[in-house]
């Protein structure tokens, strides 16, 4: 016989692999393997929270303030990347980069621009993202002689570029030529102070002013060359602004320098002009995210997704997040993919995927997938059942949350899952209970009659008393409304109600309710209510009625006739008799004619 | 007219970790000073830990913190500094014992094992440590004596369970009844029996200054109200939240104050102590609590949430102490909020 080993391994879930081996003779051998997906350090953790908290205000919002949900996004990406995290950790780097992306996007896609001026706000977004020259300027002025340090030419471009009037006039003082230069620099028009005026004369204010920089370059002689660098930038000469790139170090900051002194009153709508000159100095260094930005520069919020989802491979926050925003602020088509759902539902989908099967965030995962009409709750369906349960709290949480969302095939797979782990264990009253929440005809019918078996054995029905607490829940399954009617009847033997005890029991047994073994004991427990005409009690009154005894005698002959008997229970079936057939005597004395 | 104005002050703190228990250190370092430290205990997460918290400030700083492997399901202070946790390992079911150091460290300082595979709550008073769980066993133990004084079986999910009159224990079962045990007497069978319908009871609270009154948390989310000298049929029930509450609590110095947590993210404390004023609503200027008439705690008692409408993911575990309260739960953040009414 062939008896070589085969391997191999099949996936479980996003993150967890098994690996098996086999021979013929031999059982299989396997093995999991499982590993954490990129959502553990605490960073992500809390962009993940912070962004569910905004992605649940946003489904309930009618669409009106996506611009101040787009800003919580913003603000939560901001604190994360400033308080959380050790620095220079990839994860933060990760985050960072998502912030950059989605600044832009804001600005562009969602973001109302008065006039469509798009500058103020690619201004404050290189602020944010360039700190450093604010971070040299402090290094810079806390020496002795600020313009011997090394930096300081560099510094004031960088500052220039920036649009920091202040803090470069403030250096430029301390240069031969700083005076002439400080003189231009503090006539420049800013379009934040023309609030309240028109663009038309802010764009006559800035002309002028620019004209006036050109002439006096032509005329001016410097002493040093950095001060006519300084004048060119303002005159916008644009070999000037190549020649300091790499201060700028990247495209779209040089193009928003360029812009602020050569068009202030820069639409959005052609951005993506300068844009791709811009990107042409740099052509050494384009990378995928640049072309991120370009593709949202062109308003093409289909590509901005794609290209995100090739470069974040697999990180879905981003582009579901952005995807969701983008849709509610309109910018994004419903078209279907060959997917058979939207984008939007394509991305949260995935990103739903990605949370279900982690620990931290099953719950969050429910809610995002809830949110994908179309294809959500089939997910959900395939997922819920594979998350795993370590105790009873889980198990009420999960079926909790599917009984919130609608989901009662799930939630009843749960609970019949939870009562079969506690049948085999033995805990058959959380068994019970599970089985009762389910529903479950068959599960509640198994369990009572193995309740009823124990009864048989034991004699007890150790500390099940909540079965006294039944109450419509009897009506699911007829052993269990034996089992109920039978405590009952245990309860008022207890509280000597003889009478109403001996009634029941005979109903009982008539009934045929209870399991066919059961009917023995049914009779057994007649013999308690019989009288005993050696005993000297005060129940002189005989409880059962001839026609009951008729009946419990009946029964009896139906079970030796039906061969239910065991060898065993010869014995009890003659004391029954005997003691039934007394009573049937005891009973026709007792009665009226 | 009595009328209460009420500030608070909330700070909070991302914690990293899914909290399941979150308790108050009744460490008191002076009179006039409010209680500070807290210690959390993690489930469900990457990074399970147990962590000790300094909330004295507006900023929440981590004082200490110890990794654990399995999901922390109980959490109970014995003393001053020594407390006692529970998780559901069940390859090695033990209570843990846990000392703060006067350097806010965290030591190990012994275990008690558990017939419970996995334990679901823990609880204590000076004398004695009370653990239940999913096996159905109750077990008491006394640290002073290191060993278990008293068990008793039910067949049935143990909850919850809360000491009644330092020598009763007060256990609660996923059938809906809470059973009352007496250490003194020894065997399996409760005392007496607090039986409504067939609804998992999640957290059991007994007044601190009248404690025939007892309160039940429920999984679907409703609060019933007991007086343990009738016990045919609760006194009230309220339904306060929209899914399970997981811990309910009375304040201990306004006893009439009571608070609850739930799966639905909500904190709320009821005013109580607001109806049963002095020379209050009530009138003949007796302190009758509220929860005593529940006619008039139905119309007229006022509930707020602390959290504020934003928090939607269940809030697992608080304590309160000296008006300070702290929570956490599936947020994986800390959060204290610290009232002070005039």
């Amino acid at each position: 016989m062939d008896s070589t080993p085969s391997h191999g391994a099949a996936w479980i879930n996003e993150n967890k692999l098994m690996l098996y081996s086999s021979s013929q003779n031999e059982e299989i051998d396997f093995k999991v393997e499982n590993w954490e997906t990129g959502l553990n350090s605490s960073i992500n953790k809390y962009i993940v929270f912070e962004g569910h908290s905004v992605f649940s205000e946003v489904q309930l919002s009618s669409g009106n303030d996506v611009q101040s949900h787009s800003h919580a996004y913003r603000s939560l990406l901001r604190a994360a990347i400033q308080e959380l995290g050790p620095e220079n950790d990839d994860d933060k780097k990760l985050v960072a980069l998502y912030e950059l992306v989605w600044s832009f996007c804001e600005v562009l896609f969602i973001e109302h621009l008065p006039g469509g001026c798009v500058l103020p706000y690619l201004m404050e977004l290189m602020k944010w993202h360039f700190p450093q020259p604010i971070e040299i300027l402090d290094d810079v002025l806390s020496g002795q002689d600020p313009q011997d340090h090394p930096k300081f030419w560099d510094c004031i471009i960088s500052l220039v570029f920036q649009g920091h009037i202040n803090e470069a006039m403030s250096l430029l003082k301390l240069t031969p030529d700083g005076g002439e230069i400080n003189s231009f620099l503090e006539k420049m028009p800013l379009l934040q102070n023309f609030s309240g005026h028109s663009l038309s004369e802010f764009k006559i204010s800035w002309s002028m002013w620019q004209e006036n920089c050109k002439q006096s370059s032509e005329s001016m002689n410097f002493v040093l060359d950095q001060s006519a660098d300084v004048l060119n930038i303002l005159c916008g000469n644009l070999e000037t602004f190549i020649k300091y790139k790499d201060l700028a170090q990247t495209w779209y900051h040089l193009m928003t320098s360029y812009l602020l002194y050569t068009m202030p009153t820069v639409t959005v709508v052609t951005l993506h002009h300068h844009a791709k000159d811009m990107m042409g100095i740099y052509k050494d260094f384009i990378s995928p995210l640049d072309e991120i930005l370009f593709s949202a520069m062109e308003f093409d919020a289909h590509a901005v997704l794609t290209q995100c989802i090739a470069q974040f491979s697999n990180n879905w926050w981003l582009v579901a997040h952005l995807a969701d925003i983008l849709h509610h602020a309109k910018q994004l088509d419903e078209t279907e993919l060959q997917y058979g759902c939207s984008l939007r539902e394509y991305t949260l989908l995935h990103y739903a995927s990605e949370l279900i099967f982690c620990q931290d965030f099953w719950s969050i995962g429910i809610d995002y997938f809830m949110e994908c009409k179309k294809l959500g709750r089939s997910y959900l369906e395939v997922a819920i059942p594979r998350i795993p349960i370590e105790n009873q709290n889980k198990a009420l949480r999960i079926w909790t949350a599917c009984e919130k969302h609608n989901l009662i095939n799930v939630a009843s797979n749960i609970c019949k899952i939870m009562s079969s782990m506690a049948h085999q264990s033995d805990n058959l009253g959380l068994a019970l209970i599970w089985s009762l929440q389910a529903k479950d005809l068959v599960s509640v019918t198994n369990i009572s009659e193995r309740i009823l078996d124990n009864y048989i054995e034991t004699g007890g029905f150790s500390n099940l008393d909540f079965l006294d607490q039944l109450g419509n829940n009897k009506l699911l399954s007829n052993r269990l409304m034996f089992l109920g009617k039978y405590r009952e009847f245990h309860n008022m033997l207890k509280n000597h109600k003889f009478s109403a005890a001996a009634d029941l029991l005979v109903s009982l047994v008539e009934s045929n309710l209870g399991p066919p073994r059961f009917q023995i004991t049914l009779l057994l427990d007649s013999l308690p209510l019989i009288n005993d005409s050696d005993e000297n009690s005060d129940k002189s009154k005989v409880v059962i009625s001839s026609n009951q005894t008729h009946i419990l005698l009946k029964a009896l002959e139906d079970m030796q006739i039906k061969k239910l008997l065991k060898e065993s229970d010869i014995q009890k079936v003659e004391t029954i008799r005997l003691a039934l057939v007394t009573n049937l005597a005891s009973s026709y004395l007792d009665e009226p004619w | 007219l009595y009328t209460i104005k009420f500030e608070f002050r909330m700070s909070s703190k991302f914690v990293g970790e899914n909290l399941s228990c979150v308790k108050w250190a009744p460490i008191c370092y002076s009179v006039l000073d409010k209680v500070s430290l807290c210690v959390t205990v993690g489930q469900e997460s990457s990074q399970k830990s147990i962590s000790l918290w300094n909330c004295s400030s507006e900023k929440i700083i981590l004082e200490s913190k110890v990794p654990i492997q399995c999901n922390g399901t109980g959490l109970s202070f014995i003393s001053n500094r020594t407390f006692c946790v529970g998780t559901d390992d069940a390859s090695n079911p033990a209570l843990q014992l846990w000392d703060i150091t006067p350097k806010n460290e965290l030591n190990d300082v012994g275990r008690f094992e558990t017939r419970n595979k996995r334990t679901t709550h823990v609880s204590s008073t000076e004398k004695f440590i009370a653990s239940v769980g999913e096996e159905g066993h109750l077990q008491v133990y006394s640290p002073s004596q290191e060993e278990e004084v008293y068990s008793a079986q039910c067949d049935l999910c143990l909850n919850t369970s809360q000491f009644y009159l330092s020598d009763c224990v007060l256990v609660g079962t996923a059938a809906g009844q809470v059973h009352n045990f007496d250490t003194r007497q020894p065997g399996d069978q409760p005392a007496c029996t607090l039986s409504s319908d067939l609804v998992s009871i999640l957290g059991i609270a007994v007044h601190t200054t009248q404690p025939f009154i007892i309160a039940n948390s429920r999984s679907d989310g409703s609060l019933l109200i007991w007086d343990n000298r009738n016990i045919k049929f609760p006194l009230a029930t309220f339904a306060g939240h929209a899914s399970a509450i997981w811990e309910v609590q009375f304040e201990q110095e306004k006893s009439d104050n009571l608070y609850t947590c739930s799966e639905d993210g909500q904190l709320l404390m009821w005013n109580g102590a607001a109806l049963s004023g002095v020379g209050g609503l009530l009138g003949g200027g007796g302190k009758v609590s509220p929860w005593l008439t529940p006619e008039i705690s139905h119309q007229k008692m006022d509930v707020f949430n602390l959290l504020g409408s934003d928090n939607k993911l269940s809030v697992n575990s608080f304590d309160v102490l000296q008006g300070k309260v702290v929570c956490g739960g599936v947020r994986q953040t800390l959060f204290c909020v610290d009232s002070c009414d005039e």
